[in-house]
């Protein structure tokens, strides 16, 4: 089928050396042009309609001056209308299969939606509306209240907007508030703006765990005033302070309305705690989603700054550019090796934490096929193959083979073995002078270490097996180190039955730079063993 | 509870504080360094901080009965630490004057008898005479035995002698020449 | 993309900036040699600690490790230790080379260069210029950069009491930062969330340990800001805004600081102050921007086209990258070096 796909892909000459990017309005055009930037093919698949931004502003004139002439540079690129589609991950590139049926395959795929803002919370009177781009504006001189972070941290760009228009207000002879928890701004810019809100007379009032008050007054008592606004101010001696305005505006942050159909499945686990796309792991910075070839800029990661945005989306082109040169760059070699002893039970394409593995459909007898482009080589499909036909050619399991026969002659008795992510105690291990009885064998990933090799280690002379994996958040297979753990319970409910060694097995996290910690582990650990053992 | 009205006396207020004083107190961070070097702010004498804050608020009355700018000694350990240079002693002055003018009760009641025996020795003796200024001041005010607790303790330690009392003051007459010109050209030189 | 290019793109630091600019141009097939004085890449970043917890929370610190591994085994590039820039020599439309100089041998060599990317980091702010700290006369008070060493060697036990009890720890924020009196009237963008990642830490190590943050403004923003917060909100973390302005030995061996707290003026004992440092611009900043005749800004720190354009200098060819723009944590200073990337590219491109 993805041969099939292949030649009747037609977009362009190299099929993946193209991005698609799917999205609407400014930040579809911004990504479509930083893409462009770097000699990349794009097409442009509009989604929904062409919704207002969520760009806020923290610099009045020249940014909108900034705006327009950004909007006049920027292509406008027509594309097909995206509907119902399917993106399927292929050996280097995504096969897109749009409604009409028609497919083709792109070497990279953007999302850039316009996201939408979160409504006012509702303990807050009904008036208070939530700040937007273009609400409040400051032509309108009176006393106006803003509220941030309630509830939860506003967004920096929402806050330097609040505050822009403050400071416009104040300098026109109104008289503007701002509450807030933290510092509303980010960067030199923000920092200016903040500075300049003080210096014309804005009012920032800092609240603590108490949330300021908002009454709606029902018959106001002077002709405009419509608010009454109470907050205990942690400078001031903590007594509460009151005053009335005629509009209170509440910092929300972005939420992402809708998604794409097909990116559903292709950003699965891929939202960080606050429900934006791209997760938190620190392999996903900037943009790049855990998925290579797989982006997302804008609001609907959780970023309103129109420069920020600008700058995610070069660099994430920039990053686009870098996969595509090696996707399409002939690989030298296999990185796994399929044995007949598969059975297609899929294990693996379900586990693969890089989408490298597909089932290659065949007429008389598919095969799976791994991604030498997509492999990042962590194991863990070998790790879990219920036929162990699967091996990875640069960590071979007949490395753990000769060194489980070693163990089972060579060692000393109280031998421990420390089996180690490349990543993180791989570097680790460079500073540190190893106690005598310490083996340290460098794994792929923690999540390549096989219940059956645990137990076949053990069943030799060793003491104990520690398995050093990464921090949760940090294992560039995502799930690797927290399989490693999942495995070590598992085991440790029978160990004791088995081997009659109990707490021989541990497993701990760690990072490159924790060389001393690493030591300090290894010998609680031998310490702990020889003690049980003794 | 304060009330912000958005009147123009709270503008009029800060503006006033900031022109007599030279100090641009809205350039304040509110960072609290200037609190917590302070040597007269205690339980019951706030920080400079808080004064501040009443005064960009606005808050006339609280920042005019509050009793710091009357404690402030003019150490300038506030500025020194001050990450935007403001000068509080600069600003208890003006605070000071704005008080006088419009006639505020000082926070220390007696605080203006106190300074015109302090001056009085100094114009005298060409320097406090502390044992005779403070037994004066106790018997204005007529609390005769306040602060003896620490008096003891000084005498023991020989900062103050009671001898001084029995022994009679020296005067210095170049200081009192001082204190005349100043009155007359109204400016010292 | 490779065959657009007929020279390299020399870049000045082997900090994480510099890492990571040299690896994605490598990565797009565009030479890069790395100039870099000290005798190690990885600058900065690599004397910082992990900062995990249960989970990784983020500090970056790890990255520089994947740069490193990945620039130093890429065919497309060369590393130069112990050297320095000393020469530019411009062509009409742009670069044409830089001298180098080996300053060990004094040896001085020229590479032929398309553009050039200034990436001097920062240099952080030595609390000893305000004596009030009392950082090298007081003990048990340090930066927040003497944490994260002893951190990294993991001697955290060090600064438990004798008799093995918990930490007392205050973090002072903006120490170098936000100062007008010393020419920095800027936020330094990463120690908040550093010093909140570092209590965490401290916490998870010993969980009685007792952290209060001093501060003006939490500045901490970006993905990772409500989950630090949240986090340490859970584990008891103080916040206190306000940052003391005096640390005083007392007899006992603790620490005394006076600050303001409703009001009042309360008196609190700690046994050890972390100072959170600001960055400052680099040392070599002057001596580059002198050779390079690319400007500095009011702050020291190099100046860029606009708002819009951040990476590129106002002289052409050459680009600014990471925090010798202003202060930066590592993962603006990631995203930065793409834009940095983009731009070369789009300029070579233009080029040709």
């Amino acid at each position: 089928m993805l041969n099939l796909l292949k030649n009747n892909s037609l977009s362009c000459t190299v099929p993946n050396q193209s991005a698609l990017v799917v999205g609407n309005g400014l930040t579809a055009s911004i990504v479509v042009a930083a893409i462009k930037g770097v000699g990349l093919d794009v097409t442009h698949a509009r989604f929904g309609s062409n919704s207002s931004t969520l760009f806020h502003s923290c610099d009045n004139e020249s940014f909108i001056t900034f705006l327009d002439a950004l909007n006049e540079q920027l292509p406008t690129v027509e594309g097909p209308q995206w509907g119902p589609t399917e993106i399927v991950p292929s050996e280097n590139g995504f096969v897109v299969t749009f409604d009409s049926g028609e497919s083709h395959e792109f070497g990279s795929v953007f999302l850039a939606i316009e996201g939408a803002l979160k409504p006012a919370p509702k303990d807050l009177p009904a008036e208070v509306t939530t700040i937007t781009p273009d609400r409040p504006t400051a032509s309108v001189v009176s006393s106006v209240c803003f509220l941030l972070d309630y509830k939860e941290i506003t967004n920096p760009s929402i806050g330097a907007h609040s505050i822009r228009v403050a400071l416009e207000n104040q300098m026109a002879g109104g008289h503007s508030f701002v509450l807030l928890r933290q510092t509303p701004v980010k960067g030199l810019l923000g920092e200016t703006l903040y500075e300049a809100a003080r210096l014309a007379g804005v009012r920032f009032l800092r609240y603590g765990t108490e949330p300021p008050k908002i009454e709606r007054l029902s018959t106001p008592i002077e002709s405009s005033a419509r608010f009454k606004v109470s907050v205990v101010d942690i400078i001031e001696s903590g007594e509460e302070i009151s005053f009335d305005c005629d509009c209170v505006f509440v910092g929300a942050n972005p939420i992402i309305e809708r998604l794409p159909d097909g990116f559903r499945n292709l950003l699965t686990e891929e939202t960080d705690q606050q429900g934006f796309l791209i997760q938190d792991s620190v392999h996903c910075l900037a943009g790049k989603s855990f998925h290579r070839g797989v982006y997302c800029v804008g609001p609907s990661s959780g970023c309103v700054d129109l420069f920020e945005t600008m700058m995610t989306a070069a660099s994430t082109a920039v990053d686009a550019a870098a996969w595509l040169n090696f996707a399409n760059a002939p690989q030298s070699e296999e990185k796994m090796s399929v044995t007949e002893q598969c059975v297609r039970c899929l294990t693996c394409i379900r586990l693969c934490p890089h989408s490298a593995i597909t089932l290659n459909a065949g007429a008389s007898r598919s095969n799976v096929k791994v991604s030498t482009v997509r492999c990042m080589e962590c194991g863990i499909c070998v790790a879990e193959c219920p036929r162990t036909a699967l091996d990875l050619n640069s960590f071979l399991e007949d490395g753990f083979s000769s060194l489980i026969d070693r163990l089972k002659t060579e060692t000393s008795e109280d031998a421990i073995v420390v089996f180690g992510c490349y990543r993180s105690a791989g570097h680790a291990i460079s500073e540190i002078n190893l106690p005598r009885n310490v083996i340290f064998f460098p794994v792929s990933c923690a999540g390549r270490l096989s219940e059956s090799i645990l137990s076949a280690t053990l069943a030799t002379r060793v003491k104990g097996i520690l398995i050093l994996g990464c921090h949760h958040g940090n294992c560039r297979s995502n799930n690797g180190t927290d399989w490693a753990g999942v495995r070590l319970a598992n085991m440790s409910k029978r160990l004791g039955s088995l081997f009659g060694k109990v707490g021989a097995i541990s497993y701990k996290t760690l990072a490159p730079n924790e060389s001393a910690r690493m030591l300090r582990l290894i010998n609680n650990f031998s310490g702990s063993v020889c003690e049980i053992s003794n | 509870m304060f009330r912000f009205t958005g009147d123009a006396s709270e503008k009029n207020f800060l503006r006033q504080v900031i022109d007599k004083s030279g100090q641009n107190l809205l350039e304040c961070l509110q960072c609290g360094k200037c609190s917590g070097s302070c040597p007269v702010a205690s339980e019951n004498v706030p920080g400079p901080r808080q004064l501040v804050a009443e005064i960009l608020s606005g808050l006339k009355d609280e920042a005019l009965s509050n009793p710091l700018w009357w404690y402030c000694v003019s150490c300038g350990t506030c500025m020194t630490r001050c990450p935007v240079e403001i000068n509080m002693y600069e600003v208890a002055t003006a605070l000071c004057e704005i008080a006088q003018k419009e006639g505020v009760q000082p926070s220390e009641p007696d605080i203006h008898l106190f300074e015109e025996i302090f001056l009085k020795s100094v114009e005298k003796y060409g320097r406090v005479k502390e044992l005779r200024t403070v037994a004066t001041y106790n018997f204005r005010t007529r609390h005769f035995l306040k602060d003896m607790d620490k008096g003891i303790i000084l005498m023991r330690k020989g900062a103050i002698s009671p001898f001084e009392l029995l022994k009679g003051w020296k005067k210095d007459p170049r200081v009192s020449r001082i204190f005349e010109k100043v009155r007359k050209g109204g400016q010292g030189e | 993309m490779s065959d657009h290019n007929n020279g390299q793109v020399v870049i000045v630091g082997g900090g994480i900036a510099g890492l990571a600019t040299a690896k994605l141009l490598s990565e797009n097939g565009i030479p890069f040699a790395i100039v870099e004085r000290s005798y190690k890449l990885g600058g900065h970043t690599k004397d910082w600690a992990c900062m995990a917890t249960d989970n990784c929370n983020r500090c970056h610190s790890c990255a520089v490790f994947d740069y490193e591994d990945f620039v130093t085994s890429s065919p497309h590039g060369e590393i130069l230790l112990r050297h320095e820039l000393f020469t530019v020599t411009r062509s009409t439309s742009g670069l044409r080379s830089v001298g180098i100089r080996c300053i060990d041998s004094g040896a001085e060599r020229e590479l032929p260069a398309t553009a050039l990317v200034l990436a001097v980091g920062f240099e952080p702010f030595d609390p000893i210029e305000k004596g009030f700290w009392g950082y090298g006369t007081v003990e048990g008070v340090m930066t927040l950069s003497d944490l994260n060493r002893l951190m990294r060697l993991d001697d955290l036990n060090k600064l438990r009491p004798d008799n093995g009890g918990p930490l007392n720890l205050a973090f002072f924020q903006c120490v170098g930062s936000r100062d007008k009196t010393i020419g920095a009237d800027y936020c330094s963008q990463y120690c908040c969330a550093a010093a909140i990642r570092a209590a965490l830490r401290t916490i998870h190590q010993y969980p009685e340990s007792k952290v209060a943050i001093f501060y003006i403004d939490l500045q901490i923003v970006g993905k990772t800001a409500q989950t630090l917060m949240d986090q340490a909100q859970e584990k008891g973390v103080r916040f206190l805004q306000g940052v003391p302005g005096e640390i005083q030995p007392i007899e006992d061996g603790g620490l005394q600081v006076i600050f303001e707290k409703d009001g009042q003026n309360v008196v609190e004992r700690f046994d050890w102050i972390v100072l959170s440092i600001g960055q400052r611009p680099s040392s070599s900043a002057t001596a580059i921007a002198r050779i390079t005749e690319a400007p500095l800004n009011e702050f020291g720190f190099f100046q860029t086209r606009s708002q819009s354009d951040p990476v590129r200098s106002p002289l052409n060819g050459v680009y600014i990258a990471g925090s010798c723009s202003g202060p930066a944590n590592i993962p603006d200073v990631a995203m930065n070096a793409g834009k940095v990337v983009s731009a070369i590219i789009k300029d070579i491109e233009q080029t040709i």
